[in-house]
């Protein structure tokens, strides 16, 4: 845990505008240098009820929401206020107080709102007491007062964030930069006579007895602020996708929000639809016509969609499918993140599965999986999953801006033209051999090209049925065995490409020679490599691996480090270790090497809890974890 | 497009499987001819159809053709349709198909009016499961599955399609082949979502709504000198008459655009642009 490194909270009532002022905060922080991580907690509900938002940022790249935080800006939550409403919201007014107030660090900053948080309220949390012992440092300020003083009250953010920056002995500078880009005229003024007017207060008024200042830092290059959502959306854009069909559900909306807004200004399609099964299904339609396309979901929608997802993979058709995993079963915990639908994922939809599902880590891997999934897709002639979860989908960290300055890959894959359409098999009706054998095609990757509607001579039949070259309907045995396995065969030859054509999907930390491995995938990743530093820096010998290829599954990579390990623990956001259980399913060996830690708490894991829960391991395995997470022991242990 | 297409081109060299006598094959007949009298071509022609005895369609037509999953023919068409404004789009489907598992899409793919045409092969009944009811069938209908008859009416799709609001209404009967082929070229002249639901007669499972009884009672609008398919309340008085059933245009709305043109989006999207626009690096600075 870092001693220069700030964790800024902001707390109070969603509708609030904790969002838009902490993004905007994150951001400032971005362009005075410093490395930021943003985590949001917020509840299924649109106004009223707890919500924050953790910023960390430090001169040293974070990959975390980090443990715990260090400045507390409770708002207040305006509309527990409102008598007729308490009935709905309860007592939740000095919430953003109080809540998980023990995690605030030694040393930490409070500032909270007078203005909607009672003395009375503050003199039932015994705040003083435990002020003097942890050595906290307690503002009162009147934030409401002083919005409605110079514009509105909802402005009570932005007397925040004064008070903040003062604090801490930030300049004003990029926070004015990004209000004067986001609002204008009466608005804009208000708010900076608010930020001006907070932030000269807290000079002149208060003592700065605290030790916590803002830390300092600088970038080499010019660096952008996104999400797991925006990143996906810019590397969907990058691989030519122009099609996108979809139905909100929280957390994938915010993908379908930002395509909805591009697409069109590029020719593109995106089209909201009454059901999800819709939605996959426009898109297999839109691909197989040759368009670039995509839809997704979480889990709830995705279940409507394992129709056309069959549908794609009996008909070849290229899609990309999104799935940003939030707590389940059923409609679970809607805004909280898990990784419990992994084998859904991998297996819904009769019959065996022939698709790819790439489960990045990072928002960086976002971006370059997402471009890998269309590749995949288009090339091989396969759907591919992306499959994320809510932290990934609304966290935000900085990322390099000419990270994303690739190549992009307008390709469509193995498609024939009219004169190629000339050569190729028909039958005698005149039908493309669109499914054709291999030694029709002369394809080595069970790949047989494909025509495109509009075509002279490349008609056939696409079908869910099992078919014959030309898509006919056939249940002849050779026939069946035939495709069955040229079409789950593709996935060997995918896995060949991955490993020998591309950098590793998997990220390796950590210490190589050491004999205790971690192993997670997906969002838990940073988490992990979080904690493998500090692990190694007390002096343990550490390493781990973020796995994101689910299927094909990476079975080389997963030996080795298996291999070189005496033991491993595998940590994941689920109740029933699935992607331990997949990789003894891919395996056959490994089980009693490897421990879990699962968490499904609806709170992603902070490095702590996987420092503690390793050293634990380390230690013999006897004791029990001391937070919300579960040890899970080895096969036959 | 060529103008010398016979509608034997839209036919594939496979032999339906269809049972003897089936309204299917004058409905697809029917289709064909439209096809071929509108002047389109077989190669720039799409043809999507759900799950059933409808469904095999598009391996007795020799057109470009998907054959989906029970119910979503019609998001699939449109998909086909949204990315290729070039092509001729008709989905074919059963009642099944589009009135129960599809009836929600069958809503919204109306409201959506994307130009393409979509054909109900109405037989009243599920023949390809061996003879359950269909959300069609009269409620009294004894089936395996409904011993006393589904004891619920019917669904009036007609009156569905303007309740959503369809801009293209009609009815045929497969075996009124002239008059069930002109209708349905009206529907695909149709400059947006090109309704028609066709009486297309199970000959092995349902003995009620027969070929003899369509033939006997079915009323041609055509006939009908005071009917006018633009008028609303024309429209509303013919689909909703509880005592009579018609063929012909219920209903037509020339002035409401279809999708491609309400959105603005008319290029073939097979074209696929090079990847990121030139501009795209802004939309990451964006987040700066």
């Amino acid at each position: 845990m870092s001693d220069d490194e700030l964790i800024w909270r902001i707390a109070g009532g969603s509708g609030d505008g904790i969002d838009s002022t902490s993004q905007n905060f994150a951001k400032a922080l971005m362009r005075a240098g410093l490395h930021v991580f943003t985590h949001r907690h917020y509840p299924s509900r649109i106004r009223g009820g707890h919500t924050y938002v953790e910023i960390r940022a430090s001169a040293d790249e974070v990959q975390s929401r980090g443990d715990g935080y260090n400045f507390l800006l409770a708002l207040g939550d305006s509309f527990a206020r409102n008598p007729q409403e308490e009935a709905y919201y309860g007592n939740e007014e000095i919430k953003p107080l109080s809540e998980n107030l023990d995690e605030l660090r030694e040393g930490g900053i409070i500032v909270y709102d007078e203005g909607l948080i009672s003395e009375e309220d503050v003199a039932d949390l015994d705040l003083e007491k435990r002020a003097e012992e942890n050595d906290w440092h307690v503002f009162p300020m009147d934030l409401r007062g002083l919005a409605k003083e110079h514009g509105r009250e909802v402005m009570r953010n932005t007397a925040g964030v004064g008070v903040t920056a003062a604090l801490l002995d930030m300049d004003l500078e990029h926070i004015e930069d990004l209000m004067s880009d986001a609002m204008g005229g009466d608005v804009l003024e208000s708010n900076l006579e608010i930020l001006h007017e907070a932030y000269e207060i807290v000079n002149e008024e208060y003592d700065f007895e605290h030790d916590l200042r803002a830390p300092t830092g600088e970038h080499e290059t010019e660096q952008a602020l996104l999400s797991g959502s925006n990143a996906i959306a810019y590397g969907s854009i990058d691989a030519g996708c122009r099609f996108i069909a979809g139905y909100p559900m929280t957390p994938w909306t915010d993908v379908f929000t930002i395509l909805s807004q591009n697409f069109p200004d590029m020719g593109g399609i995106a089209e909201q639809v009454e059901d999800e099964i819709a939605a996959a299904a426009l898109a297999v339609g839109a691909s197989h016509a040759g368009a670039k396309a995509m839809s997704g979901s979480s889990g709830g929608g995705f279940a409507l969609m394992s129709e056309p997802l069959g549908l794609a993979e009996m008909t070849e058709t290229p899609i990309v499918l999104l799935e940003s995993m939030r707590a389940g079963p059923s409609t679970g915990m809607p805004t909280k993140p898990e990784q419990g639908d992994l084998e859904f994922v991998l297996y819904t939809s009769q019959g065996d599965s022939s698709r790819v599902v790439f489960a990045p880590g990072t928002i960086e891997e976002c971006y370059e999986q997402t471009r890998l999934a269309f590749h995949i897709a288009y090339e091989y002639q396969i759907p591919a999953i992306i499959i994320y979860d809510q932290k990934l989908s609304g966290e935000n960290t900085n990322v390099p801006v000419e990270f994303f300055d690739r190549e992009p890959n307008p390709d469509l894959g193995s498609t024939l033209t009219e004169d190629e359409l000339k050569e190729a098999a028909h039958d005698a009706s005149g039908k493309f051999h669109r499914f054709a054998y291999e030694h029709e095609s002369g394809a080595e990757n069970g790949v047989s090209p494909r025509s495109l509607p509009g075509q002279k001579g490349g008609r056939y039949l696409a079908t869910g049925n099992e078919h014959s070259p030309v898509g006919h309907i056939s249940e002849d045995p050779d026939n069946r065995v035939y495709q069955m396995s040229r079409r789950i065969e593709k996935l060997d030859h995918i896995r060949e490409e991955l490993d020998e054509e591309h950098d590793s999907n998997q990220t390796y930390y950590g210490d190589e020679d050491a004999d205790f491995g971690i192993i997670t995938w997906g969002s838990s990743q940073g988490a992990v490599a979080e904690a493998v530093e500090r692990l190694n820096e007390n002096g343990q010998s550490v390493k781990a691996i973020g796995v994101s290829d689910m299927m094909p599954f990476p079975e080389n990579e997963m030996v080795e480090f298996l291999e070189s390990v005496d033991e491993a623990m595998v940590v994941e956001m689920n109740a029933t270790a699935q992607f331990r259980g997949l990789i003894q399913k891919e395996l056959g060996r490994f089980g009693e090497k490897m421990t879990s830690l699962l968490k499904y708490n609806g709170n992603p894991f902070e490095p702590a809890e996987v420092v503690e829960s390793a050293e634990i391991n380390l230690n013999g395995g006897n004791e029990e974890p001391s937070a919300q997470v579960h040890i899970e022991p080895a096969a036959g242990d | 497009m060529s103008s010398d297409v016979r509608f034997t081109d839209f036919k594939s060299d496979k032999q339906p499987t269809w049972c003897p006598g089936c309204g299917d094959f004058g409905t697809m007949n029917g289709m064909m001819k439209a096809l071929a009298n509108t002047g389109n071509d077989p190669d720039n022609t799409f043809v999507v159809a759900g799950i059933g005895c409808s469904g095999k369609i598009g391996t007795y037509m020799h057109s470009y053709a998907l054959h989906g999953v029970h119910g979503r023919a019609l998001p699939v068409g449109t998909g086909v349709k949204m990315a290729r404004p070039d092509i001729e789009v008709m989905v074919a489907g059963g009642d099944g198909d589009g009135y129960s598992i599809g009836a929600g899409h069958f809503v919204h793919a109306v409201r959506r009016n994307v130009d393409m045409t979509y054909v109900v092969m109405d037989n009243r009944i599920y023949g390809l499961t061996k003879g359950q009811a269909s959300p069609t069938s009269r409620s009294d209908f004894e089936t395996s599955t409904t011993p006393e008859g589904p004891q619920q009416p019917p669904v009036n799709p007609l009156a569905l399609a303007l309740a959503s609001g369809a801009t293209f209404i009609a009815q045929s009967f497969s075996s009124d082949a002239l008059r069930h082929a002109e209708i349905i070229e009206k529907a695909i002249e149709h400059d947006g979502f090109g309704f028609v639901n066709v009486f297309s007669p199970c000959v092995t499972f349902n003995d009620v709504d027969t070929y003899d009884y369509f033939r006997d009672t079915l009323v041609d609008l055509k006939e009908d000198e005071d009917h006018d398919p633009t008028n609303y309340e024309d429209a509303k008085e013919v689909i909703t008459d509880g005592e009579k059933e018609y063929q012909g245009v219920m209903y037509q709305n020339e002035n409401a655009l279809p999708y491609h043109e309400q959105h603005g989006v008319t290029e073939d999207m097979s074209e696929i642009p090079d990847g990121a626009p030139e501009d795209a690096m802004d939309l990451v600075r964006e987040f700066y």
